[in-house]
């Protein structure tokens, strides 16, 4: 009886342990994921709160820009892009094409939003309004939690993109298909710089 | 009963629990023995290794314990490791996904309001929340190991149906679950009961084996070995599912006994907490008249069913919950059976306050204005204010909240100047608020040392950002900050590894910034750091030995005494002691000696009350009368002192509600 039932007990054993390891790694996969999902959620609120304050700064500068409709309307599309790009990356922020629409999206609302901001130094009359200055500051503290949302969604992505890419994750990322996220990089660092005015 | 005698009760159930499970491993031991003997004398055919059914086989025995308990004993453990500590484990096991504070959704704003409400009327730090969202049954879960882990899961099906109410007697009922001790006793069941499902599974696991295996081998000789192999293994699968699922048969059983009891113990404290028996009661109506009742679709969700509002998972003999008819007649005796059917909730934006509170919150809406006086600051420096009450009136109300403690919250809350709401509900703001809540009133030198670290250190957003906060947060009634602190929990939950390592790091330094603690930095820290850097790092073991605690509570009641007065700090302390040695029935001339005022720092005090932390909960009552004693004892108890109890209370696992007789908040 002695071998049969002793390499019994050991193949259970081998099993047991086997079964416990993949399950744990696997549940380690699902918490990373949930992790930037979470993340990702915090880069919703503060986008969200910027798509409800542009239009009402482009509404109080309508009265005194009379002359850049252009620009205001370049804003309001950019914005709409924006938020429709946000919208898709909400609902699957694992889907790396979702984020790098979102990114190149909210890059051109920014590089509008900067030249909207600079013509509106020539007007002293904007300049003075209380109602933009309030905007303005809350544009940019709302700026101030993106940045730091998408740090910390970008810390999130990395520590799900290594878990997926090294060894032992590798093999239980292939079954559960666990699939690469993207970082929400600044696709053009041109357009970061601020937007020379030119009358 | 109160506080303390469930908490050990919920202990003593735990132990209980144990020898039950003990006795099911026992019986799974015996059973898989005759098992592998069966199989050796049956299925094997060579007569050189067959077995003998009748004669005892230690060696089988021997294997067959070993097995047991280590597939039991591994199960059990790496469940339970899995699911301690902190409760987001569970949630996110269950498949929710964390409401973010700051959420636009009129639904979860109601829901965050009411679970913020409940945790400073409990005196607890806020609870991240969880939503389950493709979960269309009507139910809530509360998980973690202790008050300060803690989260709170409520079903999308729940949002929808619930009002405002009732939706704060299911919250009350977690929190419950929560203050009486019920999570640690879950994680156990839950680990326990997989442990024993694990034999079941690994049972399956050979089955799904032997059936894939050839039945032929092109050797001849092997080929009979083979065939006995393949007929060994699927014996013995048979027979590990078949124990497996009895195991489990009679773990359910005792799931179900341990779980329902605490069920009707929730049911009553939401109640008593709330002192609205129609919120509860409506809700278990609305259950009752739901399509989907209160089911659960997670898989997760049977091993976790007896930690549910109702009844997750359809079973009339493993019902974890009592009937819901038997719930409501124990609340309502008139209630005869009809369910109304439930029909979707309509909230609107009234609901996000409690309405019977709204006088308070009308200033809510009021435009922001950073407020200059600070007049009220300046006697909360003072700490002079007296209050009437005993505050072993407060240690009686420990895990016990009641309708004036929830009016109070929402005092508190309503009064936060509304700014300071919205930013302490986000990372990024969160973080703002504790730094400038730690930055020295403007009379202290300190200030501009801290406010120079502020600028050298943290990102350049952040630290404007703390600038404008300022501010707001100068103007604050002592009794406001605690509680805004505690509300930064879920958010700053949110932060990555590296913001809260660099959070961390700022905050302590901005508290060693003039080398010494006051008491609000050392309740700050306790609650808030020590509190986000704990859920993710192991808890660590402390040293609880009888003397170690003797020492630790002689550090606290030194310090005690020593803020209590200059002058009668041994007579404090003395009194301190002697409540102590009447409770638990000691000499009281075995006094040790106080301490010297230089031996009394917060450091200390910080290290002491980790070991008194894992005392058991008779003793930590009375070391909670004593130190009330001692701070009474010169007939005036500054609010220093009282947050400075509710800090020890909560350091030692027992929630404070915020006490009532302090000077209110002048309008």
């Amino acid at each position: 009886m002695g071998p049969i039932v002793i390499g019994l007990v050991v193949v259970i054993l081998m099993i047991i342990g086997f079964i416990g390891y993949v399950i744990s790694l696997f549940n380690g996969l699902v918490t990373y994921r949930n992790r930037f999902q979470n993340a990702y959620a915090q880069i919703d609120v503060q986008l969200k709160r910027r798509y409800d304050l542009i239009p009402n700064l482009v509404e109080t500068a309508k009265g005194y820009m009379k002359h850049e409709r252009e620009t205001l309307e370049a804003v309001i599309r950019a914005r709409n892009t924006a938020m429709a790009a946000g919208k898709q990356a909400a609902e699957n922020p694992g889907d790396p094409k979702a984020i790098q629409n979102l990114s190149v999206a909210e890059t051109a609302l920014a590089g509008s939003l900067n030249r909207f901001i600079g013509l509106s130094e020539a007007y002293p009359d904007l300049k003075a309004n209380q109602n933009m200055l309030a905007l303005q500051e809350e544009l940019t503290s709302t700026e101030n939690k993106i940045s730091f949302a998408r740090q910390a969604f970008n810390d999130a992505v990395t520590a799900y993109n290594t878990a997926i890419e090294v060894f032992p994750g590798l093999l239980v990322a292939g079954f559960g298909n666990f699939q690469r996220a993207a970082l929400w990089e600044l696709s053009d660092p041109e357009q970061k710089e601020p937007v020379k005015v030119s009358f | 009963m109160d506080f303390f005698t469930h908490q050990d009760k919920a202990r003593r159930n735990t132990f209980w629990l144990i020898v039950y499970f003990m006795i099911t491993v026992v019986l799974i031991i015996v059973t898989v023995y005759f098992g592998i003997v069966l199989v050796g004398s049956v299925a094997v055919k060579d007569p050189k290794s067959r077995l003998d059914f009748f004669e005892f086989q230690p060696q089988i025995l021997l294997l067959s314990t070993l097995f047991v308990s280590a597939t039991v004993g591994l199960g059990s453990l790496y469940k339970t490791m899995q699911l301690s500590g902190d409760g987001s484990a569970v949630a996110l096991a269950l498949g929710g996904a964390q409401v973010h504070p700051n959420t636009l959704d009129l639904e979860e704003r109601i829901l965050l309001n009411v679970v913020e409400e409940m945790a400073i009327a409990s005196g607890t730090p806020v609870p991240p929340v969880y939503v389950m969202n493709d979960e269309q049954g009507i139910n809530a879960f509360a998980a973690g190991t202790s008050p300060q882990n803690a989260v709170i899961g409520v079903t999308r099906g729940c949002l929808q149906t619930l009002t405002r109410d009732e939706l704060q007697g299911v919250i009350a009922h977690e929190f419950s679950h929560i203050l009486n001790g019920d999570m640690r006793l879950n994680v156990r069941l839950i680990g326990l009961l997989h442990g024993i499902l694990l034999i079941a599974m690994i049972g399956y696991s050979l089955f799904r084996i032997a059936s894939h295996m050839p039945m032929r081998s092109s050797n001849k000789d092997d080929s009979k070995g083979a065939l006995g192999f393949v007929i060994a293994l699927f014996a013995t699968g048979a027979i590990l599912l078949g124990i497996g699922y009895t195991g489990v048969f009679f773990a359910g059983l005792i799931q179900a006994a341990v779980s329902r009891q605490r069920e009707f113990l929730a049911d009553a404290s939401a109640v008593q907490f709330t002192r609205n028996t129609s919120g509860i009661t409506g809700a278990l109506k609305r259950i009752g008249g739901w399509k989907k009742r209160s089911m659960l679709k997670s898989i997760f969700a049977k091993e976790a069913s007896h930690m549910f509002f109702g009844q997750g998972v359809s079973s009339q003999w493993f019902a974890t919950h009592p009937a819901l008819e038997i719930r409501i007649q124990r609340l309502e005796p008139g209630f005869k059976g009809n369910f109304e059917k439930t029909s979707i909730a309509h909230h609107s934006e009234a609901d996000i306050v409690d309405p019977r509170t709204l006088g308070f919150q009308q200033h809510k809406s009021a435009p922001a204005k950073a407020p200059e006086n600070s007049t009220v600051h300046a006697a909360a420096i003072a700490g002079v204010q007296h209050f009437e009450s005993h505050p072993h009136d407060a240690v009686e109300h420990i895990g016990n909240p009641e309708d004036e403690h929830i009016d109070h919250a929402n005092r508190i809350l309503g009064e936060i100047p509304p700014k300071l709401f919205e930013e302490i509900h986000e990372p990024f703001g969160a973080m703002a608020i504790i730094y400038a809540l730690l930055v020295a009133p403007k009379s202290d030198p300190t200030r501009n040392r801290q406010l120079e670290l502020i600028d050298e250190n943290a990102p350049k957003g952040l630290a404007k950002h703390t600038l404008s906060l300022l501010p707001y947060t100068d103007s604050l009634h002592p009794e406001q900050r605690l509680p805004l602190a505690c509300m930064a929990v879920p958010a700053l939950d949110l932060l990555s590894d590296p913001h809260t390592g660099a959070f961390r790091t700022l905050a302590r330094q901005l508290i060693d910034a003039d080398r010494r603690w006051t008491i609000f930095e050392f309740a700050l820290q306790r609650y808030i750091t020590k509190r986000v850097v704990m859920r993710k790092s192991e808890p660590m073991e402390v040293d609880a030995s009888a003397e170690k605690l003797s020492k630790s509570f002689a550090q606290v009641l030194s310090s005690l005494a020593h803020l209590g007065s200059n002058v009668h700090a041994d007579q404090a302390y003395a009194a301190g002691w002697t409540t102590y040695a009447q409770g638990q029935k000691i000499r009281s001339g075995a006094m040790p000696a106080m301490l010297e005022r230089d031996a009394c720092t917060l450091k200390q005090l910080d290290l002491a009350l980790d070991t008194l932390a894992a005392a058991n909960h008779r003793q930590k009552r009375n070391f909670l009368n004593a130190f009330s004693d001692c701070i009474v004892y010169d007939q005036r108890s500054t609010i220093n002192e009282v947050e400075l109890l509710r800090v020890i209370s909560d350091a030692l696992g027992c929630p404070m509600p915020p006490v009532l007789d302090v000077a209110p908040i002048s309008s």
